[in-house]
Parts: C-alpha cells; sequence; structure tokens
C-alpha cells in the first residue's frame, strides 16, 4: 500500500516537472521571439557585439556631395549644381538615371524633380531611406558602411530585399554580396539602388525593405608560448640566441609548475601573457609534462624538449632553439586546452624547454 | 490500476520529461548560438511617386465666326461658323499643374476640312512645360486657321494634344 502512494506521488511529480518545464520552454520561446522583434539580443558577454551598426549612409540624389573619410567624395554630381529646375530651392541636384558607383560619376537628367535622403536610426542598426516624388526611371543609390568592432571578424551572410511592388520598384544591391568577410575595426561599403518602373503609379506610396544578416566570430590571436620557472629558468637570449624562450633545469626528480607565458618578447613577461602552467612530474626515469590552459586560451600545437643537456640539438649536433626540432611534438591540436607528454629513458637531473602555440579571443 | 501499469505509466512520463529537458537545452542552445553570432541591420525605404496633371484651356478668339472648346482630355475643337474666307485664330493654355515636368510629344489635327488650313502656333512636340509653381509651368498657344472657301454652315475639327514626362519623350 505504501509502495503504491509513493508511486502515485511520484506520478504527481512527474506532471508537475512536465508542467514546469514546459512553461520554461514557453517562456524562453517569448523571450527569443522578443529579441529578435527588438532587431537581435545584444551580447554583452564575453564574446564581442557582431558587426551590426552602420556607420554612415549618403543618398546621392540630396542636393549636396558627401565627403567620408577615407573614401573622399561618395556621390559626385549630387553637388547641389543642378542645371535646371531647382525644385528643391537652393540646394538642386540633377536626378540620377543610371546607378552610381561610390565615387564615380553617374549618368543624371538635366533636372532635379525628384529627391532621396537616407538617415540612420539612432542605434545605427536601421536606415531610413525616403523617395520622394519619383517618376519612371529616376534611379537613386543610397551608399552605406558596416563595420566591425576591433575585437571581431564579421561575415556577411545574407541580403535580402523584400520588394512587394516589383512591378513599380526594382530594389538591388551592390558592391556587398554574401560572404563578403568585414575586417576587424574595419567595414564594408555596399549600394542600395532603387529604380522606378514604367508601372509605377502616380500618388503612390511604395516600400522595401533590404536586410542583411552578418556573422561575427571574435578575432584570435596565436602566439608562441615557453614554460617559465622563476627559479630554474634560463633565457634563450643569455645564452647566444637571438630568440626569446625559456630552458629550465637542471631539475632534479620532483613535481614542478612552470608559469607558460605567450608573447614575452625579451623574455620579459610583463610583455607578454600568462595563457596557462606546464606541471613536471620526474621520477628519476620518467617524466610526465602537462599543458594546462588556463580559461580562455588554447593550444595548436606543442613542442617539447626533455633531457640531461640545457637545449636540443639540431641534426649536426648544434644546440637549437627552433620548436620544430625538439624531440617530442604535437602538431597538430585541435584547439585542445591541455596536452601531455611522458617521456622515459631518463637519468640524472634534466632540462625542459616545453613551447606550445596558444590562442585566444581579442 | 495495477502496479505494473502505475510503473508504465511513470516510464511513460519519465520519458516525456527526458524529451523535454532535451528540448529545451536545444532551445538554449539556439538561443545562446543566435546572440552570440548573429545579427540582423536593415534599410527600410519608403517612395512616393509624383504626378502629372496637364489642364488645356481655350482662349480667346479672333471673332464671332469661330469658337473652341476643350473635349477630354487634351483636344481643343474648334469650330467655323458661316466664316468667309479669311484667317481666323483661338487662342488656348497648356498648364502643367501635376509634380513632374512634361513635353508635348505629339500634336494632331484631325478631321480638317476642304478648303481649310489650320496650323497651330506658339507650341511645338518636344516643348518641356515645368510642374505646377516653377517658370514655365504654363504655355500658350494659338490655332490660326485659313478659310479657302467659305465655310457656310459649320466646320470643326479638333487638335489633340499628348503629354508625355519630361524624360520619356521619344523624337
Amino acid at each position: 500500500m505504501a509502495r503504491l502512494k509513493g508511486l502515485k506521488r511520484q506520478i504527481r511529480m512527474s506532471r508537475w516537472l512536465i508542467i514546469a518545464l514546459v512553461a520554461v520552454m514557453v517562456f524562453s520561446s517569448v523571450g527569443i521571439t522578443y529579441a529578435k522583434m527588438q532587431g537581435g539580443p545584444k551580447n554583452k558577454g564575453a564574446v564581442p557585439c557582431c558587426c551590426d551598426p552602420f556607420t554612415w549612409v549618403v543618398s546621392n540624389d540630396d542636393g549636396a556631395q558627401d565627403s567620408i573619410n577615407p573614401y573622399g567624395i561618395i556621390d559626385p554630381g549630387d553637388d547641389g549644381g543642378g542645371t535646371d529646375y531647382d525644385r528643391w530651392g537652393a540646394q538642386s541636384s540633377d536626378d540620377p538615371s543610371e546607378p552610381q558607383s561610390m565615387s564615380v560619376e553617374c549618368d543624371r537628367y538635366d533636372k532635379d524633380v525628384a529627391r532621396t535622403t537616407a538617415w540612420m536610426a539612432e542605434d545605427e542598426r536601421e536606415i531610413t531611406v525616403l523617395v520622394d516624388n519619383a517618376y519612371p526611371s529616376y534611379y537613386p543609390t543610397v551608399f552605406f558602411a558596416l563595420a566591425c568592432p576591433d575585437s571581431a571578424l564579421g561575415t556577411i551572410t545574407d541580403i535580402v530585399i523584400d520588394n512587394p511592388y516589383p512591378d513599380a520598384l526594382t530594389v538591388s544591391t551592390s558592391e556587398i554580396y554574401p560572404g563578403q568577410p568585414i575586417p576587424q575595426g574595419g567595414e564594408v561599403t555596399g549600394a542600395v539602388h532603387v529604380h522606378v518602373e514604367q508601372a509605377a503609379a502616380q500618388n503612390a506610396v511604395y516600400t522595401f525593405t533590404v536586410s542583411i544578416t552578418t556573422e561575427c566570430q571574435p578575432a584570435v590571436t596565436c602566439g608562441t608560448a615557453y614554460a617559465y620557472h622563476v627559479d630554474y629558468a634560463t633565457c634563450f637570449l643569455d645564452i647566444g640566441f637571438t630568440k626569446w624562450g625559456w630552458t629550465n633545469g637542471p631539475l632534479g626528480p620532483g613535481f614542478y609548475e612552470f608559469q607558460l607565458w605567450a608573447g614575452a618578447a625579451d623574455c620579459d613577461t610583463s610583455k607578454g601573457r600568462l595563457v596557462g602552467q606546464v606541471t613536471v612530474e620526474y621520477n628519476g626515469s620518467t617524466a610526465v609534462v602537462t599543458y594546462q590552459m588556463y580559461e580562455g586560451n588554447w593550444m595548436t600545437a606543442t613542442h617539447l624538449y626533455v633531457g640531461n643537456n640545457r637545449l636540443p640539438r639540431d641534426k649536426k649536433g648544434n644546440e637549437t632553439v627552433s620548436p620544430g626540432q625538439y624531440p617530442y611534438v604535437h602538431d597538430p591540436l585541435n584547439n585542445v586546452t591541455t596536452d601531455s607528454y611522458t617521456v622515459t629513458g631518463l637519468s640524472g637531473n634534466i632540462y625542459v624547454v616545453a613551447h606550445a602555440v596558444v590562442c585566444w579571443f581579442e | 490500476m495495477g502496479l505494473s501499469e502505475m510503473r508504465r505509466k511513470r516510464n511513460r512520463f519519465s520519458r516525456v520529461g527526458m524529451l523535454s529537458i532535451a528540448l529545451l537545452l536545444a532551445l538554449c542552445i539556439t538561443g545562446v548560438g543566435y546572440a552570440a553570432w548573429t545579427d540582423e541591420v536593415s534599410m527600410e525605404g519608403t517612395a512616393k511617386s509624383g504626378y502629372i496633371e496637364v489642364v488645356l484651356s481655350p482662349g480667346a478668339c479672333s471673332g464671332p465666326q469661330i469658337t473652341c472648346s476643350v473635349s477630354a482630355p487634351h483636344t481643343l475643337v474648334v469650330t467655323l461658323m458661316d466664316a468667309p474666307p479669311g484667317t481666323y485664330t483661338c487662342g488656348f493654355t497648356i498648364t502643367n499643374t501635376g509634380t513632374i515636368p512634361v513635353k508635348i510629344q505629339n500634336i494632331a489635327v484631325s478631321v480638317v476640312p476642304a478648303g481649310v488650313e489650320v496650323s497651330v502656333l506658339g507650341v511645338t512636340e518636344g516643348m518641356q512645360i515645368e510642374q505646377a509653381g516653377v517658370y514655365p509651368d504654363s504655355v500658350e498657344g494659338m490655332v490660326r486657321v485659313i478659310v479657302l472657301e467659305s465655310c457656310i454652315v459649320s466646320c470643326s475639327f479638333e487638335v489633340a494634344f499628348s503629354f508625355v514626362q519630361y524624360n520619356m519623350y521619344i523624337e
């Protein structure tokens, strides 16, 4: 009887568990939907925000030439010097009659009848384009740039033009394309062209949307790293080499912990980045050398020397510090955070040169 | 309810629970991935078109023997009554009240009676008329009629104009 009651209680608990899970899923879905409606979630964590902001926008028929550093004049011809028909007052630019390429003149009619203006929202995530008093064959262009923060590499993954009125308007893009990389700390420029077609009705309002999806990856920096122990390390520079790095020894049997420093030029750890540690467990005949990365770092290769001499030797028998000539190599490694070697057949005091190629997000 | 049946039911609930957890995890991973790696910006465009509107108005005529009126949309109807041989004129005005400049694409005189010569003066094909408010947004013209033989009762003919937006004129 007691067992039956226990089972009933478990079933009741399972029901509540399912209800709770469903509720969490519903709220999660609502949250993601809301985030999408708000223009996508803003990532403020360790991974940098994506290459989302527009940095500038220029219309080629707003009555004024625009100069953007470092490109110079973006829209030559939009000079406010219309040859005839100043519909827009003092700033009159002849209407473009063909798509314009950035910084290159385009054909224009001899009239200023229509006008196109474009501006960015305050959050720089949306551009509004207004084409006014348009007529068939009017062909304005809007130039813009998308940028990446210094800490990210971006890629344009998709460009979608939503044009519900294809008979009246043709909307196209140029100078940007899916797959186009956005350089770290740089920007890419693009253009949207609007062609008013013959079928466009008079006194009509047409809308269109151009959506650009970007994907970003934090910028990755990789560097060479060496194990260092304050009591046992000797800088390569101090023994006649031109590259930095350390040999550590002599080490008798015991357990040792080394710091793993990347980019410590001139063997100056203040110039470097502490990326992990290396431990050496030596029992007099076998040494177990283990690399362990600190969070946010990973390895793509390791090279190790363990022996009685202070440095390994090359094929000619000369001392070398080149990692490629160390006797123990794991290259490549698949972005690992730990790596280990077991070196046998040792005796006496040993020296350890532990090298790694270490990467991290900027 | 038997013990074994309750066990089966419990197992079923466990399976559903596991499935829910898996779905929840997938959803979370999707959300996190979305947040970290993709973003979307957009350009919202609005295109407002202008319009063409041309008004043809009859003007003063040279005498009681000649009258003119406008029939839709841009046709001038000229009528002669008891007109002895001679020269008669009728004026007209073309006004662009739209927002787009226009050009006169064609001027066609039709159904000209025998013994009458008609010419249109002051306006020509290809002439541009600016939109409302911009000079010149109207032009004045004249229909000149030379009657060679008396038009005893009534002679009439039409002068039809067609217009196109300024950049669509075909020579």
